[in-house]
């Protein structure tokens, strides 16, 4: 599965952005060009790809953003864009003329939202998001990171109902960028965090929300129970790490944005899909054989060796190498030297 | 073939430069008469019907062939049905002609004579060649191409000559790309221009040397490389590639020594001399038709001086000259020019041999020597037939296993259920470790952090040789450095205070004990080169250890259909080398039916299943197998980890060697069955600086070592063990 | 030599006098495109495309149902926003429809390749001066190299297809200006050799009548052998590495980038023969 980035332009600065790193790293009018979309859908399309992501940044700052999406969809792909929701009164017009017409099964717009609370955002990117919501509402489901334990997620059952969304909820962990510091849910905390999310079980269960857990929840965190119950809700529930990459407005092809700069290659060295798989199968495994998971625990763990439990995520696994003097494969020190802290 | 140079007029319309004919400036340019011409016929009829395996060419030259006229070429038509009837299907025609006058006339005519493909010369440079008095190059060039297209339409081949001039050499791409563009049938040929005598007063600004004719090939010679599978036939590349990479010889005639035996030229009066230009300097005159065949020429003695220099010059001129054999020292009328002599070697050598030393041979990537050295290279293959990604995966990193380098006992067993003894607690903010928080003074100990690498039966020894120096000094403690599979094997163990993650400018003890310098000597074991880079003073007891209680998992101890005697194989191998082929496996599977001996397989989820056997593959973890071995009376296995556990459980094994040694890792009490090698490593193909083949198949196929044994001599072993 | 096939304007007296022959019919208005057809049928002749000629961007045409089956050559100066034609791309798929762009405009090159990725056959238009090589290259590279399935971009298509190192391939019949294939008549129907000779009214003949024998027609005879001249002139383009697929089509604007280009073409389309025989060559053997 491929995530593009249309631009890593972004108009928002969220507190727990996995992703500032290879922001910073990159021109601010990093846009990606149309010749370099095609190629990436002709790449997708020879590899019997049905899927694609946009994300950025902030993918609705291209200014083809809208074209893109119409020609992806055209190209008969399902298509989500990851949004943070605050488009101009000018884009959403143009959201608004082109895209309302799609079949909601084709577009989705996961849009990346906030606690108003824990997370305040200006009156004006406010009120954007909320006219993206009532415009777009039922094409878009809404976003989740994770980056404190005391987070809630009342506000979002509320938009939900109140925009028609669709009824599924995206929940991501904030994950270390090995080497960076920022807010990330540290191991140790994840238990508490499942336990909190699971809490909210009766207004999923009410509201009929189905939770997407992203990568890097650890399976042993949940219990029996709890998994029997997301199961029940929306069948099965996927606690790997990958198999979707990052390809960047340059071309870049990457494991995902916390490893961003970790064997990063270029998408034109590949034939297929399935090639990038296997790089980045291969990269995961030196890595497992080094240290098998986030937890000790992890080592030995049947779910962990039959691919059932990713682990944690592998950011969060190569984090604890950063502090680490040089004992691993050649391969992998000579990437982890970039994020190496000075002794 | 015989060759015959066969120049019936000196007339000719056009007026080339560097033309021997136009400096002969003839008065009345003579033309063959038609009795000459039948004669000339019936010498050739003579010539073959005397020698029936041989054939001959017949090149029409001149000046200019077409200026005899239709007429005349029906007479030739003629003349060799007349008195050919009987070997004309060994008469082979060809035709070196400006093309100027050709038309669909003369297409007819060559038609019937054989022709195929006709011969040619070019140049478009401007006062090089054109027609009449006043060289008048743009009609010369129009009738020129206006008779190509009409040859290639009549459906001939055609093939031209392009003199190279001092006019030529600053532009030798130009001139390359200009005649590859000139149309889709044309091959071509790079002459030097060959100026003599005369010849320098009227025309020296044209002059080229040797180094410059070489240099004006080596430009193209490159770009034609790359791309030559797209030309037509360029000389003298193609020559030169087919001599010497591929094993063809197709030398011209100056270079091939033996012109003598091959080649004749007959002028229009009938006269018979070596080539064109013998004629006109008059020498190696043979006589005329009139008074001699065919075959008395060839027996004449002048040529065997000229076939004489191939001894003299080898031992002269050309003396340890690696061309030699391409060039035999050039033409003999070139070296008859410098110095009057037919035994010195052409200047034009040098050319070849520049040509070749500077520009081929870089190119080619053909290693300098002699001519059988050159035509054993392969031919470099061109760029264009390697697709990017297959450029790009032929530098992609070899995988875990090799960049250790290192040889691996095997993992032969892998996790199943989650290990009790090792259960964190939730909530709690710990350190990367199975233990508890390690107050802050001991975290200021220094203790030498210990690098794992090796398999897991590398990390039975360790544990061993770390419970050793515990027992010999309890104060001596080590860190282990986190890696996959160690943890749970190592950790409680009284040497190791923690499993962690290093920081940096921590001392630290790796455990490739086979980069050692005593490794592979005669009796030097694993075990002990561990203890002593632990300190330890070998020679000591090899005992292996592992850590904590063992415990089994009861439902798997339930489930097994344990018998009377029971057996537990393991089949697996980190290296696909060590391990046995499954159908000896299975047919020592088969051996104990019916004397109540059960036969249980151990190993890997991804272990090949041996039929005949409980399964238990994937569904143990290293400590519930270490636990488990005690209830089996002997264990088969090849050098894996479960070799290492049955020493350490003191279980009896009969364990297969192949690649490793018995001698360096095996341990006395087991049954050992070293497999006699056969391939070209008789100390193993697995050791230090082979770690990229570690995890490959072996590439002998049925002849692996581990596919000699014989179950029925194994299976006495497991009787043997099981008597004891 | 065959004789040509005739670019005519739509006139049915015109197109009445061209019984046998090979006809295009060239219309401003799509709306004509089906009638035109017809009368070129009717009058005896064989209908080789209906070229239209329109000033509106593909956003703007509207082809009507009556001219579905017709071979059409639609010229127009743009595409305009993916957004603005790709409501109509299901529409326009169900036309034998081939669009023309200039090359020109660097982002009718994009456009082409938009709309062969989505099905719609194209044709780009590569006029004398035109500057944007390295996007042409890039355009051409796809359209001959690219796996993923996609409509044809003319004239790349053809020469990757007929590609053959040791001759010439002359394109030129896609911009219906080569007078070995097409002749060009306008509303008089006086007999012009390519598109510009005819905008710039100069005519070689009356009418076609003159032309009995096209090989022994002199225009046509001097025309066939103007190649002929860069070699007798030592033109440099007779010295460049990429005559065989330009033949002096861009002598006007020669310089490094177009001789660039066409040298690149060459490579390209070697790749592409290879990758075609190696492909060839496993689809042989499976099952």
């Amino acid at each position: 599965m491929a995530n593009v980035l249309l631009t890593t332009r972004c108009n928002r600065s969220c507190p727990y952005c996995f992703a500032k790193s290879e922001m910073s790293a990159t021109p601010a009018r990093n846009l990606i060009s149309w010749e370099n979309l095609i190629y990436i859908a002709d790449f997708l399309k020879f590899s019997g790809q049905r899927h694609i992501s946009l994300l950025g940044g902030e993918p609705t700052l291209h200014p083809d953003c809208v074209d893109f999406i119409l020609y992806l969809l055209e190209r008969d792909f399902d298509v989500a864009v990851f949004t943070n929701g605050m488009l101009s009164p000018a884009r959403l017009e143009e959201f608004a003329s082109h895209l309302t017409d799609v079949p909601v099964e084709q577009l989705t717009f996961v849009c990346n939202l906030n606690d108003p609370v824990q997370t305040p955002a200006s009156k004006k990117e406010t009120q954007r998001v909320h006219r993206f919501l009532s415009v777009l509402g039922p094409w878009t489901s809404a976003g989740f990171n994770i980056y404190r334990p005391d987070f809630t997620l009342d506000f979002l059952f509320d938009l939900i109902n109140r925009h028609g969304m669709k009824r599924q909820l995206r929940l991501g962990v904030a994950h270390p960028v090995p080497g960076s510091p920022g807010g990330s849910i540290h191991p140790d905390e994840m238990a508490h965090i499942v336990q909190r999310l699971c809490s909210h079980r009766p207004q999923f269960d009410s509201f009929r929300v189905k939770p997407g857990l992203d990568c890097g929840f650890p399976i042993c965190k949940f219990s029996d129970e709890q998994l029997g119950w997301l199961h029940r809700f929306r069948g099965a529930v996927h606690f790997g790490c990958g198999p979707a990459f990052d390809i960047s407005p340059d071309m870049s092809v990457y494991y995902c944005f916390p490893l961003s700069n970790f064997q990063r290659k270029s998408l034109f060295e590949f034939d297929s899909v399935e090639q990038i798989d296997s790089h980045f199968a291969r990269i995961r495994s030196l890595l497992k054989a080094e240290v098998a998971g986030i937890y000790s625990e992890c080592d030995g763990c049947m779910h962990q060796e039959e691919g059932v439990c990713g682990g944690g995520g592998l950011c969060q696994v190569l984090n604890r190498f950063t502090g680490e003097a040089s004992v691993r494969l050649t391969e992998i020190e000579h990437e982890l030297s970039r994020h190496r802290q000075p002794v | 073939m015989a060759t015959v140079i066969f120049k019936p007029t000196e007339a000719c319309n056009a007026r080339c430069i560097y033309c021997d004919v136009v400096h002969k400036k003839p008065r009345s340019p003579a033309t063959m008469p038609l009795r000459t011409l039948e004669l000339f016929f019936e010498r050739v009829n003579e010539f073959l019907a005397e020698k029936p395996l041989e054939h001959m060419e017949i090149v029409w030259h001149g000046g200019e062939p077409l200026l005899l006229g239709r007429d005349y070429f029906m007479k030739a038509i003629h003349f060799q049905r007349t008195h050919c009837a009987g070997t004309s299907d060994r008469i082979h025609h060809n035709i070196q002609s400006n093309l100027t006058l050709f038309s669909k006339e003369y297409a007819d005519i060559f038609r019937s004579l054989g022709v195929r493909s006709l011969g040619t010369s070019y140049d478009p440079m401007p006062g090089v060649r054109g027609l009449g008095s006043k060289r008048d190059t743009n009609a010369y060039n129009r009738k020129f191409l206006d008779a190509i297209a009409l040859a290639e339409e009549e459906g001939f081949n055609w093939g031209l000559i392009y003199v190279v001039t001092k006019l030529s050499l600053p532009r030798p791409l130009e001139i390359f790309h200009f005649l590859s563009n000139l149309s889709r049938k044309g091959a071509f040929t790079f002459n030097p221009v060959l100026l003599y005598g005369n010849d320098e007063r009227k025309i020296g600004h044209l002059r080229i040397t040797p180094e410059e004719y070489a240099s004006f090939l080596g430009e193209i010679f490159p770009v034609w490389w790359r791309d030559r599978e797209y030309f037509c036939q360029i000389d003298p590349f193609h020559t030169l590639t087919q001599t010497l990479l591929d094993d063809r010889r197709a030398l011209m005639c100056a270079d091939s020594g033996t012109c003598a035996r091959s080649h004749l030229n007959v002028s229009s009066d009938g006269g018979i001399s070596q080539c064109g230009r013998a004629a006109d300097w008059g020498l190696l005159d043979y006589g005329s038709i009139f008074d001699k065949s065919f075959s008395r020429v060839f027996a004449d003695p002048q040529k065997e001086l000229l076939l004489e220099r191939n001894t003299i010059l080898p031992q002269t001129d050309c003396s340890g000259c690696r061309f030699w054999d391409i060039c035999h020292g050039g033409c003999p009328l070139d070296s008859w020019s410098a110095t009057g002599s037919f035994f010195h070697k052409s200047e034009w050598c040098l050319a070849k041999k520049s040509f070749i030393e500077k520009y081929f041979e870089p190119t080619v990537g053909a290693a300098a020597g002699a001519t059988e050295h050159l035509q054993t290279q392969q031919p470099c293959a061109p760029v264009d037939k390697h697709s990017d990604t297959e450029l790009l995966r032929s530098a992609e990193h070899s995988d875990t296993a090799s960049l250790h380098d290192a040889r691996h006992p095997d993992t032969a067993c892998l996790q199943g259920a989650k290990q009790s003894d090792t259960v964190r607690p939730h909530g709690a903010k710990h350190s990367d470790t199975a233990r508890p928080h390690v107050p802050d003074h001991r975290e200021s100990v220094d203790y030498t952090w210990i690098n794992p690498i090796g398999g897991l039966g590398d990390t039975l020894m360790i544990s061993g040789v770390l419970k050793l120096v515990s027992e010999k000094d309890p104060s001596r403690k080590f860190n282990l450095v986190a890696r996959t599979k160690y943890g749970p094997l190592l950790e409680g163990h009284p040497a190791i205070e923690r499993i962690g993650h290093p920081r940096p400018g921590a001392r630290f003890l790796s455990t490739n004990y086979w980069d050692e310098e005593d490794y592979g000597r005669p009796g030097s074991r694993a075990f002990q080169l561990l203890a002593r880079m632990f300190g330890l003073e070998p020679p000591i007891e090899e005992r292996l250890y592992v850590p904590g209680e063992f415990s089994v998992d009861p439902v798997l101890l339930r489930a097994i259909p344990w018998k009377r005697r029971n057996i537990l194989f393991c089949q697996g191998s980190d290296s696909p080398r060590k391990q046995m082929p499954i159908e000896k496996w299975e047919k020592l599977a088969g051996l104990p039916a019916g004397r109540k001996i059960g036969i249980v397989q151990a190993g890997n989820r991804n272990d090949v299943y041996i039929r005949g056997t409980y399964s238990l593959l994937g569904l143990t973890s290293p400590r519930h197998l270490i636990s488990m071995l005690d209830r089996f009376d002997a264990v088969v296995t090849g050098d894996n980890f479960i070799m290492h556990a049955a020493h350490l459980r003191g279980v009896p094994a009969v364990v297969l060697w192949g690649p490793t040694d018995h001698r360096v890792y095996g341990y006395s009490g087991h049954i050992h069955h070293q497999a006699e090698i056969k391939c070209g490593q008789p100390g193993g193909c697995i050791g230090p600086g082979a770690g990229d083949v570690y995890r490959t198949r072996c590439p002998e196929g049925v002849a692996h070592c581990m596919n000699t044994f014989d179950p029925e001599i194994i299976f006495n072993s497991i009787a043997d063990l099981l008597k004891r | 030599m065959n004789f040509p096939g005739i670019v005519s304007p739509y006139n049915e007296d015109l197109l009445r006098g061209l019984s046998g022959h090979s006809v295009a019919v060239r219309v401003q208005d799509p709306a004509d495109a089906a009638a035109a057809a017809a009368c070129a049928r009717q009058s005896g002749s064989r209908l080789v495309c209906v070229l239209i000629e329109s000033d509106s961007p593909l956003s703007e045409i509207e082809l009507p149902e009556d001219s579905r089956g017709i071979p059409l050559a639609l010229a127009v100066p743009s595409a305009g926003r993916f957004r603005s034609f790709a409501g109509r791309l299901k529409h326009l798929r169900q036309f034998n429809l081939r669009v023309y762009l200039s090359c020109s405009r660097p982002e009718n090159i994009l456009s082409l390749r938009i709309l062969s990725s989505v099905g719609i056959h194209g044709c780009a238009v590569i006029e004398r001066g035109v500057k944007h090589w390295e996007e042409i290259a890039d355009l051409m590279t796809y359209a001959m190299l690219e796996r993923a399935h996609h409509a044809s971009i003319e004239p790349f298509t053809f020469i990757a297809d007929n590609y053959d190192p040791f001759s010439h391939i002359d394109w030129a019949f896609f911009y219906f200006d080569d007078p070995k294939s097409f002749l060009h008549l306008d509303i008089e129907g006086r007999v012009a050799l390519s598109r510009e000779d005819l905008a710039k009214e100069r005519f070689v003949a009356r009418n076609l009548c003159e032309i009995a024998d096209p090989d022994q027609f002199p225009p046509i005879q001097e025309w066939l052998r103007r190649r002929r001249e860069y070699f007798v002139g030592l033109h440099p383009c007779a010295s460049c590495a990429g005559w065989k697929l330009c033949l002096g089509k861009y002598e006007t604007s020669r310089g490094p980038e177009c001789s660039a280009f066409f040298i690149e073409m060459i490579e390209v389309a070697r790749r592409f023969k290879a990758l075609r025989a190696r492909n060839g060559e496993a689809q042989i053997w499976q099952p």
